[in-house]
């Protein structure tokens, strides 16, 4: 172990920085670790040479870049289901970069991870729900067609229950895709806000 | 705790949508690469190395700035350059601060 003085040289405050992003979106974190190259490069610092007073914190010119990649995410609504992960995901990753004390951060983390299970679990059901709904839908229609036995109305009663049924399963899935998609938006936004909780308090 | 500079108190805090005016008001004169253009930042206001890349990426994404790369050296420099939507932002910007700057004005030169 070394001092705690020890130097933020140039090259130990691009190695830290390159950590501390190393989870978010490869094409943000080179840009980042560019502008920041360039900027000291400029600036006639080498790579031993100590960087300036203010860049000796990482842990703050990090949470500076983070803080827009998350606003950047959820300032744009999410277009497609993966799009939505992954804003989840860099909400989900700027909360433990965010330096808050252990013990707090795994009491969130838990309870982060026990509403996104259940926002899960809702949504799940309800694929399955509309999943259970068309199958019956059209094995009900199916088997209506292959009656060859049945007296008139009983086909046609049974035809019209698969036909029903086949109905509600499509509109079911129909809704839950808006559903999927709203609940990511939802769910990296309270993200947002936790992080930036986070942040305040620390 | 927040530092100073070396005695130059800096009174009045400097909110994001005033950062991004004073940034698209010096590449209004020319394109500058980031270590210029944050000197020339902090020439006038007190800003830390890092608040202004996220400025510089937030203004990007609205496309009030593009950048370009300039060979220099045996590397590259990368540009920043005012689009035709940064100068309009920026007269707007403009046009706020007259505005705010009269009445705050006005306000504090009641007494006299």
């Amino acid at each position: 172990m070394r001092g705690i003085d020890e130097k933020m040289t140039r090259e130990k405050f691009m190695c830290e920085l390159e950590k501390k992003l190393k989870r978010f979106p490869k094409e943000d974190v080179a840009d980042a670790l560019e502008f920041y190259n360039e900027y000291l490069e400029d600036a006639g610092i080498g790579m031993k040479d100590e960087v300036p007073q203010e860049m000796e914190s990482v842990d703050k010119v990090a949470s500076q870049i983070i803080a827009e990649l998350v606003d950047k995410v959820s300032s744009d609504k999410p277009t497609s289901v993966k799009k939505g992960l992954s804003g989840v995901t860099i909400a989900l990753l700027s909360i433990f970069a965010a330096p808050i004390a252990l013990p707090l951060l795994i009491c969130v983390a838990a309870l982060i991870f026990a509403v996104v299970i259940l926002i899960a679990s809702l949504l799940l059901t309800g694929l399955c729900i509309s999943a259970g709904a068309l199958i019956s839908g059209i094995v009900f229609t199916v088997s209506s067609l292959l009656t060859v036995a049945g007296t008139g109305t009983g086909i046609f009663f049974s035809l019209g229950m698969g036909l029903i049924f086949t109905g509600i399963g499509i509109l079911g899935f129909m809704g839950m895709i808006p559903l999927i998609e709203w609940s990511c938006f939802g769910v990296t936004n309270l993200f947002k806000n936790i992080s930036g909780k986070i942040k305040k308090r620390a | 705790m927040k530092k100073r500079k070396e005695g130059e108190a800096v009174v009045f805090n400097l909110g994001a949508p005033l950062l991004d005016a004073c940034v698209l008001a010096v590449l209004s004169k020319e394109d500058l690469y980031g270590y210029v253009l944050t000197q020339n930042i902090q020439k006038v206001v007190d800003i830390s190395e890092s608040t202004l890349y996220p400025v510089l990426r937030r203004l990007q994404k609205e496309e009030c700035l593009v950048t370009y790369d300039k060979p220099y050296m045996g590397r590259n420099r990368r540009y920043y350059q005012i689009t035709e939507q940064g100068s309009k932002k920026l007269d707007e910007y403009k046009q706020e601060w007259s505005q705010y700057k009269k009445s705050i004005d006005s306000l504090l030169d009641e007494g006299d």
